[in-house]
């Protein structure tokens, strides 16, 4: 056989090798001062000025995030929203849910709604009308987070997935702006809202079982959402089994900041108010029922509501909620490497 | 001569059971790959047609891969189904199989010239990485997150990995159809 011909061998070498220079170019091309250098020398406190503007510290702090996006590899809405959500009873929610499953559940001006878990892993944010208010109830698998969102200055905006992502978080846009906001932030990092917040309502990571006991008239998200998704079958695994994503390993992206005072993974619950931030070990939260903490010239407590296996958190002369939601220690620590850390220390 | 060459390949039955089965296997195998067939944990029978199914044809959810419009429950197994994923899956599968076909005849021919039909899979590979679970290479998912490094890399280049298959899988067909001609006109004098 002749030789000096190329091979299909040859032009397989040929691609692997312009693959690896795209990577290890990639690779320099990400900004090393942001790495594990979050918050860079920017404060995010006296984030205003008096007339209400952004100030350059908070902006610089943003841009920060914004110069860390990476691409989650879907195209933009190549994870779907589910903006016609349909709901069925909780008795025809019993055939498509084990007790045991996990959903995640509002109550929202006097509505009750659960949102299984093995669904959002393919949706990732739901926007919803309750009693004429647009609200989303977003979730991301890989930095376990489910919070529930609004939008900014009471807008109502409808959200979709950019197919970005930073710090391994889904980073969602709005439709009306398309402006870039990641979930765990709440704020935008760029466009003409840039620094706006959303607003947010408590979501409860619990189970099927213990939601419809403690909230028997709720609605449960139907998988009729417009889709076709194997809603059965978890894309990164079983959740509670062994070795899968959500128990073992590392993030899968880039971090902006990380440390390991925690396991990467250990389930926190991420408080902040006023720009202070706090986390809790969840199963710390769960052992010692109430906690008491000092943050932001407010005293909050977290407590641990046994119905639902969740830990709510409020202030504790006003009874206001206080901005809270669980996350994967890395996750939390990734946006907020100035958070204080809850450890029981007797 | 190309086609004429091929041509006389398939004509053999032995050779064109190859090729159809090759097909078969390629064609399953691509549309499992990126999770228009899969397994589910409950078991049930059934059809289920999206609604608007007629605007979601060519949704797109990543490079190359199309949303399904339809879904068939058969036990524990669901076959989604979208019509462009599977003239995709058709495409590629026939590449595969010609290009699996044509080096398996070249082992009928001296030595010298025969070609593995591995190259031909090899080619494809690139095609079966294009399946993802969400935000994550689905075969990454399972080889865990200690592949972080490589997902930056991967993610940049996803979406030329169809074209890639394609390119490798024409040109490899096309060179080792020539190098038979060749070759047989060398040492069939029958066939000059």
């Amino acid at each position: 056989m002749p030789t000096g011909i190329p091979s299909v061998l040859m032009l397989i070498a040929a691609v692997v090798l312009i693959v690896a220079g795209i990577g290890f170019a990639n690779l320099f091309l990400l900004n090393p001062a942001d790495r594990g250098m979050a918050n860079s020398g920017s404060s995010v406190v006296n984030d205003t000025n008096e007339n209400g503007l952004n100030t350059p510290a908070k902006t610089g702090w943003l841009d920060n995030f914004n110069r860390n996006i990476v691409d989650g590899g879907p195209p933009k809405d190549g994870i779907p929203a589910i903006d016609k959500p349909k709901y069925i009873s909780a008795l025809e929610g019993d055939k498509l849910l084990k007790n045991t499953d996990i959903v995640f559940g509002i109550n929202y001006k006097g509505v009750q709604k659960a949102f299984p878990r093995k669904m959002l892993v393919w949706h990732e944010i739901v926007n919803d009308v309750i009693k004429g208010e647009k609200i989303s109830v977003t979730y991301c698998p890989l930095t376990g987070t489910s919070i529930g969102l609004k939008g900014a200055n009471n807008s109502g905006v409808d959200f979709g997935t950019s197919g970005k992502l930073v710090n391994s978080n889904l980073v969602m846009y709005d439709r009306q702006t398309n402006n870039l906001w990641p979930q765990i932030l709440g704020i935008s990092i760029n466009g003409a809202d840039k620094g706006d917040e959303l607003g947010w309502f408590p979501v409860y990571w619990t189970t099927w079982g213990q939601w419809k006991n403690k909230y028997p008239d709720t609605l449960v998200l139907s998988e009729n959402t417009g889709f076709l998704r194997p809603y059965d079958n978890d894309p990164y695994g079983s959740y509670n089994g062994e070795n899968t994503y959500y128990q073992t390993g590392g993030p899968f992206f880039p971090l902006m900041a990380q440390n390991n005072k925690l396991p990467p993974k250990q389930v926190i619950v991420g408080i902040k108010l006023n720009n202070s931030y706090v986390a809790v070990p969840k199963d710390l939260a769960k052992s010692k029922r109430n906690i008491t903490i000092n943050l932001a010239n407010k005293t909050i407590l977290a407590v641990y509501d046994y119905d639902l296996d969740s830990v709510n958190v409020f202030e504790k002369d006003s009874k206001d909620p206080v901005t809270s939601f669980d996350a994967m220690w890395f996750a939390w620590y990734a946006f907020y490497p100035e958070t204080e850390v809850y450890l029981d220390e007797g | 001569m190309f086609f004429h060459q091929l041509g006389y390949i398939l004509s053999i039955n032995k050779f064109r059971n190859t090729f159809i089965a090759v097909f078969v296997a390629f064609f399953f195998l691509y549309l499992y790959a990126i999770g228009n067939i899969t397994t589910v944990e409950t078991p049930r029978h059934g059809f289920k047609l999206v609604e608007d199914w007629q605007n979601n044809i060519l949704k797109s959810r990543a490079a190359f891969v199309w949303e399904p419009i339809a879904v068939f429950f058969l036990g524990n197994v669901a076959v989604f189904l979208s019509l462009p994923n599977v003239l995709l899956a058709k495409i590629l599968s026939l590449l595969v199989a010609a290009n699996f076909t044509v080096s398996a005849f070249s082992l009928s021919l001296p030595k010298v010239c025969r070609i593995s039909p591995s190259k031909s899979l090899l080619s494809a590979a690139p095609s079966l990485l294009t399946g993802f679970a969400c935000c994550v290479p689905a075969f990454l998912v399972v080889l865990g997150s200690g592949t972080a490094a490589f997902i930056s890399l991967f993610m940049g280049i996803r979406p030329a990995f169809i074209p890639i298959s394609f390119i490798l899988l024409i040109s490899s067909l096309y060179w080792t159809v020539n190098k038979i001609t060749e070759i047989r006109r060398s040492y069939e004098p029958a066939y000059r």
